[in-house]
């Protein structure tokens, strides 16, 4: 009896919702800030001093950064590497959205899920893929093309900054096609419509109609890759690094884990904080486009669907396009197999196919080390990806239910890690663990992971929550739930499939992930990411090929079956 | 029909104690404010809002929409918390700002049925009605779950579904299952939240009824929201109606309907003559574009004020023209429009170049253009305050707006609705 009236004699405005929001804006704030704050006070340390070191404070870093002439140089690069890829990847991107959602092409169902899957495939490994196909000494294409055309020399090279950009655009039409099939589905056919009722030319509409009124939200999905672009690590370091071609991101690893000499971590603290503001600069502009494309939202509410036209001549055109496209995908994928198989690197041959064998898988999956690193895989994504999605859940339901200032800071400092690139956190980490047990084991790289992709998280289940009808909620109260309980077997259980849409999101980005298993890397938490590039620096290609394969494998099996329930299940509700 | 099971449920349900005549729910100075007092002015949703239900009763907050009657049940359920007041429940206070007590929805031990119906779509019909026994506080075994959900089931005609998922019933059906949800914990205290308002016309006549029998035969105290009055007339034992945060009326649905204490009242609740009146010393006699009539005395007006007079159409007598009898009240008019509507025949009578609403009976021989005589009975011609006239009730101008303008302009009778 006096447990009973003790529970109901609570004070108004304490609930145990109180305690777990303030338990997470603590969480939170110490996972964003925390990192940033040793960061930014590391950059005004003298060169050679450690963030917790009484050394006294200096502007020497940012000064030698502001007169170096090589510092514009990089910021040049950066920006002119980041942008370029965005231009040629939107437009690949726009042309097959354009074909899948509003033509009337065969297969594109089949395109559709190829494209949401390539999440599989970490850039890292295509990237490889890259440099066996077309690389001056035995590259196959590089061998075909002089075979065909009896050249003396290579004509391709993965090491210039053109192919860095083609390949990093290549690698983002896949994210590129996601926006923007969306932007495509969700306008409404009338206003195109209304084009043809008067007459125009179908080449007219799509000029003065269709692309006008995309172009707001165009411009946000190209400002949000540019802000992706600028703050990538794996790409410029396996190409641009042999090419000459530094970037913001490979010149602060490159001070921060030098080959010789001790690392500077003032100086990539400093550069550190100028790629944060970069970033924070590109934010603002992307909010700046979204008010725009909210302004041109032609999303009426409505279920229409789009009208598809029907490409008539134009038909043998389109497939030859996509055809080339997903070729160019897949071929890195099939030397990299081929590479697998075989006991050294050959050039695919007929004679080659004798010495075919598994040998290499047997080889690396004997290996402790190697074990150990799926074995780490494993628990890091496993960990960070459900972390990220509990955390997601309940830092939503107080964004979109709860209202209020602490709700809304809440919000916010989980969008924050959107503007933090990752090589800056990952830095920002090694300062703040330098001298924590934690340091050199997995667990600095699940936090690492855990606050860079806490803004997919909650963004994704702040529009889904949003979706659901507060009465479904209130009714598990009435009936006599507790706010967990509701939680979990109500509103959870409503919105499962952007759950695991998102959960598999963040797996597949972690697995992909090398900038912080790099960065933090010891004899403990390797990783599969940091393990092939660690392989193949060795070098050794056909050990590191049989990785790159059971990493895309094994991340295919669970990415591939998961897109196609949920795209089913989605598309029905 | 799904009432004859109830007393087989009942009598398993109810426990013991039912002839307590102490009120089941006390709602005592309840108020609610949007939006921060300390910036700017807040919106009031509710304003010194009390009442009390008796065990067993049928209450209704009715109004219309945006009168406080959703934002008072939230309050009770406990899914908002008010500014300031008290709730009691079967004696137990579940908020008091002064005492600082605010009981959590889950631990009020209410059934309520919402106006979505909020069924789960991911879960069967079965799974839907177990929650508050499985995860609700009334937890019970589950041999026990089983024979209680069937058993609710049952009572609203839905056993047959029990494995079906959600989405794949029909709107009565839903609602069906919300009530069986709403009654399957054995509740004190049920609040039902516009349930009728999704469903089609004939089914709500049907479920009107149904859900009236059903709450009596198991004698679950009841609180009612709606917007319309026919539902709440029909329903109810007690009626509280509400306009802008504030009770205007509390009442048996024929003490409202007969009685109305305010114009909006008069207006609410059906049809209604509204004539301007200025009353004499003692407020027995009325002075009206009609002339003058003798009217029912409210003590609270003030003597020699300015009131309006209500009467119903339904109120006015038409005598039999050979009958010479002379009673108070009597006017002659001349029809100007008629509707027959078989039930009864609706008139626009015109008195003095104004116009007088009259249902008259079908059986009469009435024509247009015809001169009548309508007795208007003085015990049936009831006197309001006119808001109009009075700067108190200057906030019930805005929303009567139009109307009160045409009668200040001089067209002086207004017919509502």
């Amino acid at each position: 009896m006096s447990v009973v009236s003790q529970s109901r004699m609570r004070r108004s405005g304490i609930t145990p919702q109180t305690y777990v929001k303030w338990i997470l804006l603590a969480l939170v704030s110490a996972m964003v800030m925390g990192p940033l704050f040793v960061l930014v006070l590391t950059s005004f340390r003298p060169p050679g001093a450690l963030p917790f070191q009484d050394a006294g404070y200096t502007l020497a870093n940012y000064v030698d950064i502001l007169t170096r002439r090589g510092s514009l140089r990089i910021f040049w690069n950066t920006l002119y590497y980041a942008s370029s890829s965005v231009v040629l990847g939107i437009t690949i991107a726009m042309i097959i959205a354009w074909l899948t959602e509003r033509t009337n092409m065969g297969g594109r169902t089949l395109f559709r899920i190829l494209m949401f899957s390539w999440m599989a495939v970490p850039p890292l490994v295509f990237g490889y893929g890259w440099i066996l196909l077309i690389n001056p000494g035995n590259g196959a294409i590089n061998v075909l093309l002089m075979n065909v055309f009896r050249l003396s020399g290579a004509p391709l090279s993965p090491y210039s900054p053109l192919a860095l950009i083609i390949i990093s655009g290549l690698s983002l039409v896949p994210t590129a096609y996601v926006m923007i099939s969306g932007l495509l589905r969700n306008m409404d056919p009338s206003l195109e419509d209304a084009g043809y009722v008067i007459g125009a030319a179908r080449s007219t509409t799509v000029r003065k109609i269709t692309l006008p009124l995309m172009r707001p939200g165009l411009l946000s999905v190209s400002i949000f890759l540019i802000m992706a672009m600028v703050q990538t690590f794996d790409l410029p370091q396996i190409l641009g690094a042999t090419a000459q071609f530094p970037v913001l991101s490979t010149r602060i690893y490159l001070l921060a884990t030098p080959e010789v000499g001790v690392p500077n971590y003032g100086l990539a603290g400093a550069l550190g904080v100028f790629l944060l503001m970069l970033a924070l600069a590109l934010m603002w502009f992307y909010f700046r486009a979204i008010q725009l494309a909210e302004r041109f939202r032609t999303v009426t509410g409505k279920g229409f669907r789009p009208r598809r036209s029907d490409l008539g001549r134009w038909r043998p055109a389109a497939y030859l396009f996509v055809g080339t496209y997903f070729t160019v995908m897949i071929l890195p994928l099939l030397i990299l197999l081929w590479t697998s198989l075989l006991p050294y690197y050959r050039v695919p041959s007929f004679a080659a196919f004798a010495d075919l064998s598994l040998a290499s898988y047997a080889k690396v999956l004997t290996e402790p080390t190697v074990l150990r690193a799926m074995e780490n895989t494993l628990f890091l994504v496993f960990i960070s990806s459900t972390a990220v999605m509990a955390l997601s859940c309940l830092i939503s339901w107080f964004a979109v239910r709860s209202g209020g200032r602490s709700s809304r800071l809440l919000d916010l400092l989980s969008f924050l890690p959107t503007a933090v690139p990752p090589i800056v956190m990952a830095v920002a980490m090694l300062l703040l663990f330098m001298r924590s047990p934690i340091y050199g084991t997995i667990w600095v790289i699940i936090i690492g992971h855990i606050v860079i992709y806490l803004p997919f998280g909650t963004r994704t289940m702040n529009s889904a929550f949003m979706q659901i009808h507060h009465e479904l909620e209130h009714a598990a109260a009435v009936c006599g739930a507790t706010w967990m309980t509701g939680l979990r077997r109500v509103l959870v259980p409503l919105v499962w499939p952007h759950v695991l849409n998102a959960w598999l999101w963040v797996l597949a980005h972690s697995v992909r992930d090398l900038t912080f298993p790099l960065i933090l890397l010891s004899s403990q938490n390797l990783v599969l990411a940091s393990a092939l590039y660690l392989r193949w620096d060795m070098p050794d290609q056909t050990g590191a090929s049989a990785i790159a394969m059971i990493l895309v494998v094994g991340l295919s099996a669970l990415v591939v079956p998961i897109q196609i329930y949920t795209t089913r299940r989605i598309d029905r509700d | 029909m799904m009432v004859d099971k109830a007393n087989l449920y009942k009598a398993t349900a109810r426990s013991s104690g039912d002839n307590d005549e102490r009120a089941l729910l006390v709602v005592r100075d309840l108020r609610k404010y949007f939006g921060d007092p300390d910036r700017g002015s807040p919106v009031i949703a509710i304003d010194s809002v009390n009442f009390e239900v008796k065990r067993g009763d049928f209450l209704t907050l009715l109004g219309p929409s945006g009168c406080g009657k959703s934002t008072t049940l939230q309050c009770i359920a406990g899914l908002q918390h008010p500014s300031s007041g008290q709730i009691d429940m079967d004696g137990e206070i579940v908020f008091s700002d002064q005492q600082g007590i605010t009981v959590p929805a889950n631990k009020r031990k209410l059934g309520m049925v919402f106006q979505s119906y909020a069924i789960w779509p991911h879960m069967t019909v079965f799974d839907n009605v177990a929650f508050p026994l499985v995860h609700g506080s009334a937890r019970v075994p589950s041999a026990e779950v089983k024979r209680r959900v069937m058993e609710a089931l049952e009572l609203v005609e839905l056993d047959h579904l029990a494995l079906r998922y959600s989405p794949h019933l029909s709107g009565g059906q839903q609602q069906r299952v919300a009530l069986a949800r709403a009654l399957v914990h054995q509740p004190k205290l049920l609040l039902l939240d516009e349930p009728l308002s999704n469903l089609d016309v004939q089914l709500r006549d049907t479920m009107r009824v149904e859900i009236r029998q059903l709450v009596k035969q198991l004698g679950i105290t009841t609180v009612f929201v709606t917007h319309d009055q026919a539902e709440a007339m029909s329903m109810s034992d007690e009626i509280v109606l509400m306009q802008s945060g504030r009770i205007m009326q509390k009442g048996t649905p024929r003490q409202i309907f007969l009685c109305p204490k305010s114009r909006f009242a008069a207006d609410f609740m059906g049809r209604s003559n509204l004539i301007p009146a200025a009353l004499n010393h003692d407020g027995t006699i009325a002075d009206t574009p009609f002339g003058q009539l003798r009217c029912n005395p409210d003590h609270k007006l003030a003597p020699n004020s300015r009131a309006l007079l209500v009467i119903r159409p339904q109120a006015i007598v038409v005598p039999d023209p050979e009958v010479d009898a002379v009673s108070p009240n009597t006017l002659l008019g001349e029809i100007r429009t008629l509707s027959f509507l078989g039930e009864t025949v609706e008139i626009d009578l015109g008195i003095n170049g104004h116009c007088l609403k009259v249902m008259a009976d079908p059986y009469l021989s009435l024509s247009a253009g015809q001169v009548i005589r309508v007795v208007l009975p003085p015990e049936r011609c009831l006197v309001v305050p006119d808001p109009d006239a009075s700067d108190r009730t200057q906030a019930a101008v805005g929303l009567i707006g139009n109307g009160a303008t045409a009668s200040r302009n001089g067209a002086a009778v207004r017919e509502t609705r």
